[in-house]
């Protein structure tokens, strides 16, 4: 099997490890064997957003050196640090000679998962699948950053047992946004009410994204509000289709 | 101009060039990129000139042979108003034509714009129902009416009447605005200190995006053209 | 708390308020979604405009003079403001020379700036604004929200509410024909009397010294065409080279900004009435002003800022606008633009907060029709801010110790351990967060840890095998 890299991102690792697992199993599935460096962190978008971009550049160069030693296409499950390495590292680190070669080079070579797998499932599998309604929440990142969205509508057309929906105002921002969501907490949590209300309107069974963040934040508003919200990552949502088809 | 906008000037300018050669040492690349969620809408097929206007909110006279004194009815009969009507056209030997026909029809009165702003000011504003002036240029895709007005036919005869009336059935219909800035833009700014491209009679949606006409210049707006210039089958 | 928060809550508290701007949004949306018929073709003015405007930083001192010189030869007058006190007094003087006692206003966002209304009411002259929205705003005594649609926070009945008690009319709030009649019959009386007529410049052709105005309601028209004398103010910015690129700079201010092909009134005006003409300005003034813009040329990184052609479309499509509204940022231009211009127009450190209010969600940037990166400016200004902090400051020591963990392995791998001593993982996410979301609970075992379990993953990384 061809190897990939798998960058499994700070939110994956710490909140939802399985979603990273199943990252694997999907490029598994789709014929590609998962390398995990042990040394990656994450991408720096944090302090980048932020206007720290010093300390951003510095975790930059590490992710660089972990992931251009083999020459392995680098796979992110995660639009937007998938987005960090391929739109802003070259500009993050252009004032670092060694090391602004090596971004481009990275930057070319990186993948987010869906965009990577979508082609290249074994979907026929899926022929006797139980119905299921998910509604999808693009993340902007997926819309604007790498049109990754795409990749996601895709992979679930390719599954004829899902019925899709998505939220009306589907392009807007969930008010996340990182440390926005902190420094204009009140702003952001009325972004993220109606995301969520609009999410929970489409009356689907599960919210599936391909960004943890997001995720992260609309499950901390509807907790502290002792509202339910069913979520996967779309990883694992995907995933999930297939072990059932094979059990 | 005064020391102290010589003075700003001076200022200004030398900000400028400062920062022009800041600027030349370290130039950032234009980022164009593609805009993901944009999408087309396509029409079905680019609308006649005819539709082009009509969706305007024009109203369109089309002639073919027909006399002054015809094409003139026509727009009376167009306007559909039943009380008498007083119009304000420009100079020379066309528009004296039209006011002589004009009078001649029922319950129409017809003035000439033959004096300076300021003495017809009053009589602009208040007394006077149809503004009417020629057009030499119309432009296609975006129903467009260029509108030059001179000596002859000043500014405000297109501007402050509640309805502007437009001949231009001798205009050349050009395709698109571009074709008109090509071919056309640089004399026109050499004969007329305005032009003005009339696209819709006035209109305004500042109140809760519901549209309204008749804003603050005319709220209805009748073009006459020929059927060669509609080219319709 | 700062006054941008306090704001910001009252605008989310306003039920009123969140649903005009809900509708506006939605309603300017649409309407430029639809308005794209041909992507192709709009990404061909796309490129032509933008090349265009990016250009212009550095063009800037020729084209001003060109224009200068070609405005100087059509007749029209020419001034320099440094700054907004600069501009007011060109106003007076051009005022008191005339004797002028009334001034009526197309729509400008120059003369917001310059706050030129109250500069004239001061010297007893009054000044009107015509455009309806404008218009609204005024007898509101407030601000425009918005750089198109400025009365667009207000709907039909709180307009036909504010006619009924300003203008002693008897306003029909269902009849919105009604309600412009209104405007227009008190404003043709406005326009009747007016010494002065003010207009902004959408754009300004050095090579040929033509203004360009764009409008629907022919209030631009009448302003510039009416009365005697008519001052128009552009910021240096409203420069290009020559009028090649107009049609395609207005093919994408007027989709971008109302969804429409093209607007009722395109007016371009190279000079007052000539000797044989009989109506028209005796006199046309341009005032040319700075106001903080060319100290945006000198930064490479946000020179691009100079670009904008002010379509709004920025802010239609910003998910904070849509929520808090314009009058919230308490800034001449509200919204990303305004984000990413405040700051540096007036050098002020109050703005610096309005960065804060930006989810970086990349809405702007896509909506922008000349291709501004308004989301790299306003990181770009977002470094700018923390630069110029002292390094004791609470937020850089958080982002140096972030730095040191994360650029280390191992550090990383123990600091994600920590976290899942009971109770520590609440700390990393501060009140701010907490108050209207519950922080999140990290997962029993971390994904490093669950791959280096299950298989003996470390050997597949060549990084190991070669050690």
């Amino acid at each position: 099997m061809k190897r990939v890299y798998l960058f499994g991102t700070c939110l994956i690792d710490n909140y939802y490890p399985e979603a990273g697992l199943d990252a694997i199993e999907l490029l598994s599935l789709a014929g590609f064997e998962s390398v995990f460096p042990q040394s990656q962190t994450c991408c720096g978008q944090p302090p980048y957003n932020s206007g720290y971009a010093t300390q951003s550049a510095a975790v930059a160069m590490q992710t660089v050196d972990t992931f251009l030693y083999a020459e392995y296409p680098l796979i992110v499950p995660s639009a937007s640090c998938a987005g960090m390495i391929k739109n802003h590292y070259p500009v993050l680190l252009r004032d670092h000679p060694e090391y602004e070669k090596k971004a481009i080079a990275l930057a070319s070579k990186t993948f987010e998962l869906v965009d990577f797998i979508v082609d290249k499932l074994p979907y026929h599998q899926l022929t006797s699948n139980t119905p299921v309604t998910a509604a999808l929440h693009q993340s902007c990142s997926a819309l604007r950053e790498t049109g990754s969205a795409k990749s996601w509508i895709k992979l679930i057309g390719h599954m004829p047992h899902v019925t899709l929906n998505l939220p009306c105002y589907a392009e807007e921002c969930c008010g996340f946004g990182g440390t926005f969501s902190i420094k204009s907490p009140e702003v952001s949590l009325a972004m993220t009410k109606d995301k969520y209300e609009h999410l929970v309107a489409t009356k689907s069974q599960t919210v599936i994204s391909g960004d943890c963040g997001c995720l992260i934040n609309l499950k901390g508003y509807a907790k502290k509000n002792g509202l339910a919200f069913p979520h996967q990552h779309i990883a694992s949502f995907a995933k999930q289709q297939f072990d059932e088809a094979n059990s | 101009m005064n020391t102290n906008s010589q003075n700003a000037r001076e200022k200004i300018l030398e900000r400028l060039r400062l920062a022009s050669r800041a600027a030349a040492r370290k130039k950032p690349d234009i980022q164009k990129k593609e805009r993901i969620s944009i999408q087309d809408n396509p029409l079905s097929k680019p609308l006649s000139l005819r539709d082009q206007l009509q969706k305007n909110r024009f109203e369109v006279i089309v002639v073919r042979n027909e006399t002054l004194p015809q094409i003139l009815s026509a727009i009376v009969e167009e306007i559909d108003e039943s009380r008498p009507l007083s119009w304000l056209l420009g100079n020379g030997a066309v528009n004296n034509s039209i006011v002589d026909h004009l009078q001649k029809i029922d319950r129409q009165t017809a003035h000439q714009f033959d004096q300076p702003f300021e003495t017809l000011k009053d009589s602009i504003f208040n007394d006077i129902d149809i503004g009417l002036t020629h057009c030499e240029s119309v432009i296609k895709n975006t129903g467009t009416l260029v509108i030059q007005p001179s000596a002859d036919e000043p500014r405000t005869l297109s501007l402050i009447p509640p309805i502007h009336v437009i001949i231009a059935n001798k205009a050349v219909v050009f395709d698109s605005l571009d074709g008109y800035f090509a071919q056309e833009i640089e004399l026109s700014l050499i004969e007329h200190s305005n032009l003005i491209f009339v696209s819709s009679p006035s209109k305004t949606a500042d109140i809760q995006q519901k549209l309204a006409y008749g804003a603050h210049g005319p709220k209805r707006v009748i073009v006459v053209l020929s059927d060669q210039q509609l080219n319709e089958e | 708390m700062t006054p941008f928060n306090e704001r910001i809550i009252e605008a989310l508290e306003t039920p009123e308020l969140r649903s005009n701007l809900r509708g506006a949004m939605d309603f300017l949306r649409s309407k430029r979604s639809l308005s794209i018929e041909d992507y192709a073709l709009w990404q061909q003015h796309q490129d032509i405009a933008t090349d265009v405007r990016h250009a212009l930083p550095q063009q800037l001192p020729e084209l001003l003079e060109q224009l200068e010189q070609s405005c100087t030869r059509n007749g029209i007058e020419v001034h320099w403001a440094a700054d907004a006190s600069d501009a007011r007094k060109i106003f007076l003087q051009i005022a008191q020379a005339t004797n002028a006692t009334r001034v009526i206003k197309g729509k400008s966002m120059a003369s917001e700036e310059i706050e030129l209304n109250t500069h004239l009411e001061q010297h007893g002259i009054e000044s009107t604004e015509s455009d309806m929205g404008e218009f609204i705003v005024q007898l509101a005594n407030e601000k425009p929200s918005h750089i198109i649609m400025p009365a667009l926070h207000k709907n039909q009945e709180q307009i036909a509410e504010l006619f009924n008690q300003k203008l002693n009319e008897k306003a029909d709030a269902s009849d919105v024909d009604q309600l412009i009649g209104i405007g227009r019959k008190v404003l043709r009386e406005k326009f009747k009397q007016a010494d002065i007529g003010v207009s902004g410049v959408n754009f300004a052709a050095a090579k040929s010294g033509t203004l360009c105005l764009v409008e629907n309601e022919g209030n631009g028209r009448l302003s510039t065409s009416v009365p005697n004398c008519h001052i128009a103010i552009m910021g240096i910015d409203k420069v290009i080279p020559d009028l090649s690129s107009l049609p395609s700079l207005l093919y994408l201010l007027t989709r971008s900004a109302t969804g429409q092909e093209i607007t009722s009134y395109v007016n371009l005006i190279s000079g007052p009435r000539k000797p044989d003409e009989l109506d028209g300005p005796k006199s046309v003034h341009l005032i040319i002003l700075d106001n903080g813009r060319s100290s945006i040329a000198s930064d490479p990184a946000l020179a691009a800022t100079l670009a904008c052609i002010r379509c709004g479309a920025c802010m239609n499509h910003c998910p904070v606008y849509t929520k808090i509204g314009g009058h919230a940022y308490g800034t001449t231009y509200p919204g990303p633009i305004g984000q990413v211009i405040s700051p540096q127009l007036d050098g002020g450190e109050e703005h610096n907060e309005l960065l804060n209010a930006c989810s970086l969600n990349g809405a702007c940037g896509e909506a922008c029709p000349v291709n501004i990166e308004l989301p790299d400016m306003i990181r770009e200004l977002r470094n700018q801010r923390s630069a110029a902090q002292p390094n004791h400051t609470g937020e850089k020591m958080v982002w140096h110790a972030w730095r040191a963990i994360h650029q280390s392995p191992r550090l990383y791998q123990l600091t994600s351990l920590m976290m899942r001593i009971p109770g520590l993982s609440s700390l990393l996410f501060p009140r701010r967060w907490t108050k209207g979301r519950t922080s999140p609970t990290p997962a029993n075992n971390t994904l490093h840890a669950l791959i280096k379990a299950k298989t003996n993953h470390d050997n597949r990384d060549p990084q190991h095998e070669h050690k």
